[in-house]
């Protein structure tokens, strides 16, 4: 056998041709070029670890304004805000729902809706589409609580998809993006991968929503790398058949010193149904499919011998397990090298941007200038576009938790609600973008200003 | 006019100055910076830790020059002494009285505070002038409480003890004035003018008093002491035996910590008012070491804030049993708030998704920064 022979061979026996480096650079234009199906090799060493992808001809699925990547929280107002403009939009999403992880992750509460204002009272902070998404929630049964609702995964994706339905949005479910298309410091568009196989969409402004900065990070732009937690939320079910009376509950419930003899979550819209939140590991590496893998599969033995244990508590034996979440709650990855780093300090002060897209609360007490801060006394803050917008890259708007921030922020920054506001922020901001012909950075902070007024989100 | 003369303008400058730095106002290394100008205090502390840092150095040249100008000290630098002159010039007196009949008290003081500073403990320091004068602002800050204000009250008690019989406290007790008359006896030993008769009555006092001093600092540092909870300390205290003796109860300290977690010890042992750590809205903090930079009896040594990690202030317990982890709540509170990355998550057991909170007391310097932020208050602080 010839040697180019064996390791044709031996690609496609082995099917990695998915894994081949990520080396393609087209500058804006697509050369046909038929798949020889050859691939070259790095000569020299006896083991290659890598091969080169062959140049092909990837069809273009469509043109558009606007292209949001992934539809989680932020992309989904992303892709409403910027339709709503009036752009021509679409959202890809690799899952076959909306919502992220607050709902496919089932990190069901929304906290940091209200915060403290300047005259100390306590104010709604979270407006616009995440407003209107908890309204509509709550008006089907779908959320519970007026304050940290929390919310039913389900009525959550049905509710999102209808939104972004009405906004005009145009979705592409089980679609993953995989690569840029560049031109220069310019991004011109995405390549993505399903079912149908690799195409391209083309478009003048990409939100990247992704979670883990998959776009800037395959730009070129440059980013910190956070490894926090990563845990797997879970539900269980029967929660109201637990019968205390049990012989033996009382036993195991004054043995653990609690009301409940084992902990079985919190509580869901669902009568009887409870959420399980998982800390998980610290310190892991999010980007990594393998240790992701790995993960889910430890995460998954944890739960289920978790739930056997919770059966064979007296009083518990009804308790099932209902399901666990489609993804992994990977806290924080990438973080956006962008032209404003937000602070600690400046959400602690009230600091005043020019260029707000909307305002955040938080959720965690802390620790300032040497004395405690308690959740319910933290202040507003406001979010600048210019921590949104990449320092190198042009047509690229980021949203959600990779947006631009420092660590200190990074428990109150990476929250569903705070990504509900970047997300509307960079749909509006790109909107303006596409209809002015400016670039993101350059746009007129009055018209962002009107539209983000137009579309209710609060400013202050 | 005897009120603007050059000499009473200047002391009132100082005395301004002195007032100001006593004030718990948070002025940084400055504040309580009188005390390093007490020759008294700075010699015993010389004595007592047998090292020296740059700001003994101004005690000691006040020392050196009141060998030249006797009670240099009590003339211009005293503020309790010119408070005397403002309380005589308010409320003036004819009587004139002598107390020639009355022992050098002072002198004695001197004797027994020095022996006892060759034992490690000086036991008349907190009599310095400025001692009390910095001691009584000290207890109008953070808690009010009675028994504070009450053994702090020595400077109102002293004034009024001027107006009764002004001149005894400055002539024949006060110990720095003491230290100084004790200086110009020896100047006159050195230079020949002293009789013999008062060679040896010196020399007696020497030997009694500083045999009495050195037996009692043997002995009273156990003084009650065995039945009581240990207090945590500022960060750098030496040993706490040697602590309640060596500290003066300046309470400079107290006056200058930003996170205001030092309070004075109120328990009844030979610790009172000593300044002990209550974590209650503050923790250590990681970038500072004014409590070292302020203390002028090295009761708390002085430590680079480089070296702060290193130091135990406190050990820190964790009690799992309110904590969110248990119950699955999103917590990573004490994690993000500790400075020293000593406090990791591990699970409950090896295949469970239960966390618990695992404190390394390698890198745990005890700040308290968990036990504040804790929302469930699952922390304790232990004194090491």
């Amino acid at each position: 056998m010839k040697r180019r022979d064996f390791f044709t061979n031996s690609l496609f026996a082995g099917g990695a041709l998915t894994t081949g480096a990520l080396g393609v650079h087209c500058n804006g234009k697509i050369e046909p070029k038929p798949f020889s199906g050859e691939v070259a090799i790095n000569s020299g060493l006896s083991e290659p670890n890598f091969i080169r992808e062959p140049e092909r001809e990837i069809k273009i699925f469509t043109r558009t304004d606007i292209l949001v990547i992934g539809g989680g929280p932020s992309g989904a107002a992303a892709a409403i805000a910027a339709s709503k403009t009036g752009a021509d939009t679409w959202l890809i999403e690799r899952y076959n729902h909306l919502g992220g992880l607050w709902t496919g992750g089932m990190v069901l509460p929304l906290y940091s809706t209200h915060a403290v204002d300047r005259n100390n009272k306590k104010v709604q902070v979270m407006k616009g589409v995440g407003n209107e998404i908890w309204q509509r929630l709550k008006s089907i049964g779908g959320a519970i609580y007026d304050v940290d609702p929390v919310i039913d995964p389900e009525a959550g994706k049905y509710v999102i998809e209808r939104m972004v339905i009405e906004a005009g949005v145009k979705i592409l479910y089980h679609t993953l993006a995989t690569n840029v298309i560049m031109s220069g410091e310019t991004l011109k568009g995405v390549f993505i991968e399903n079912k149908s196989g690799r195409s391209v969409i083309l478009a003048k402004v990409v939100i990247d929503c992704s979670g883990d900065g998959d776009i800037f990070h395959l730009a070129g732009e440059n980013y910190d790398t956070i490894n926090g937690n990563i845990g797997l939320v879970h539900r269980l079910g029967n929660i109201d058949k637990i019968n205390k009376k049990e012989p033996g509950y009382e036993q195991f419930a004054k043995l653990i010193g609690k009301d409940e003899a084992i902990s079985v979550g919190r509580e869901t819209p669902i009568p009887g149904v409870n959420w399980n939140n998982m800390h998980g590991k610290d310190d892991q590496d999010g980007t990594d499919a393998l240790n992701l893998t790995n993960l889910q599969i430890e995460f998954r033995h944890k739960i289920w011998n978790n739930f056997q244990n919770i059966k064979k508590t007296p009083g518990y034996k009804d308790v099932f397990l209902l399901d666990t979440a489609s993804q992994l709650g990977v806290r924080v990855s990438r973080i956006v090298d962008a032209e404003y780093k937000l602070t600690l300090e400046d959400t602690m002060t009230f600091k005043q941007f020019d260029d707000v897209i909307g305002i955040s609360g938080a959720w965690t007490t802390i620790l300032y200038k040497g004395g405690k801060i308690t959740k319910q006394s933290r202040p507003l803050w406001q979010i600048p576009l210019r921590s949104l917008v990449p320092k190198k890259i042009e047509g690229l708007l980021v949203a959600g938790r990779c947006f631009c921030y420092e660590k200190e922020l990074l428990e109150d920054a990476r929250i569903i609600a705070t990504c509900l506001i970047t997300g509307q922020g960079a749909g509006v901001a790109a909107g303006i973008s596409v209809k002015e012909n400016e670039k993101t950075r350059n746009i007129n902070i009055e018209k962002l200003n009107k539209e983000l007024t137009n579309q209710n989100v609060y400013l202050g | 006019m005897y009120i603007l003369d050059k000499r009473n303008l200047l002391r009132y400058i100082w005395l301004g100055a002195v007032f100001v730095l006593a004030l718990p106002f948070n002025l940084g290394k400055l504040t309580g910076l009188s005390n390093w100008f007490s020759p008294f205090l700075v010699l015993s502390s010389v004595i007592v830790l047998k090292s020296i840092v740059i700001l003994h150095l101004i005690g000691l040249i006040i020392l050196v020059f009141s060998w030249f100008r006797s009670r240099w000290f009590c003339k211009y630098l005293c503020p309790v002494g010119f408070s005397f002159d403002i309380i005589t010039m308010c409320f003036p007196s004819n009587k004139v009285r002598s107390f020639s009949k009355i022992p050098p008290i002072n002198k004695w003081l001197v004797a027994i505070s020095f022996g006892g500073a060759l034992f490690g403990f000086s036991l008349f320091l907190f009599l310095d002038p400025l001692v009390i004068f910095n001691g009584f602002f000290g207890s109008l800050i953070h808690s009010f409480d009675l028994l504070v204000l009450l053994t702090l009250a020595a400077f109102p008690l002293l004034l009024v003890l001027q107006k009764i019989a002004p001149g005894l406290w400055c002539e024949k007790i006060c110990p720095s004035g003491g230290l100084q008359l004790s200086i110009a006896e020896l100047k006159k030993f050195v230079t020949g003018s002293s009789s013999n008769a008062k060679k040896s009555e010196a020399g007696r006092r020497l030997f009694i008093g500083g045999t009495i001093g050195a037996l009692a600092a043997i002995a009273l540092p156990d003084f009650k002491k065995k039945n009581t909870e240990p207090a945590i300390r500022p960060p750098g205290s030496i040993e706490s035996y040697r602590f309640d003796t060596l500290c003066i109860r300046c309470g400079s300290c107290i006056k200058v910590c930003p996170t205001q977690i030092l309070k004075h010890e109120t328990r009844l042992t030979i610790g009172l008012l000593t300044p002990i750590i209550s974590f209650e809205d503050g923790y250590c903090l990681e970038n500072c070491n004014l409590c070292s930079s302020v203390c002028p009896s090295g009761a708390i040594t002085h430590y680079n804030i480089k070296t702060k990690k290193t130091i135990k202030i406190a050990q820190t317990l964790v009690d799992m049993s309110n904590c969110y982890l248990i119950k699955q709540k999103e917590c990573a509170i004490c994690k993000n708030a500790c400075h020293y990355n000593a406090i990791s998550f591990n699970g409950i057991e090896e295949a469970s998704i239960k966390m618990k909170v695992v404190i390394d007391q390698q890198h745990c310097n005890g700040c308290g920064a968990c036990f504040i932020i804790c929302p469930e208050n699952c922390f304790k602080m232990k004194a090491v």
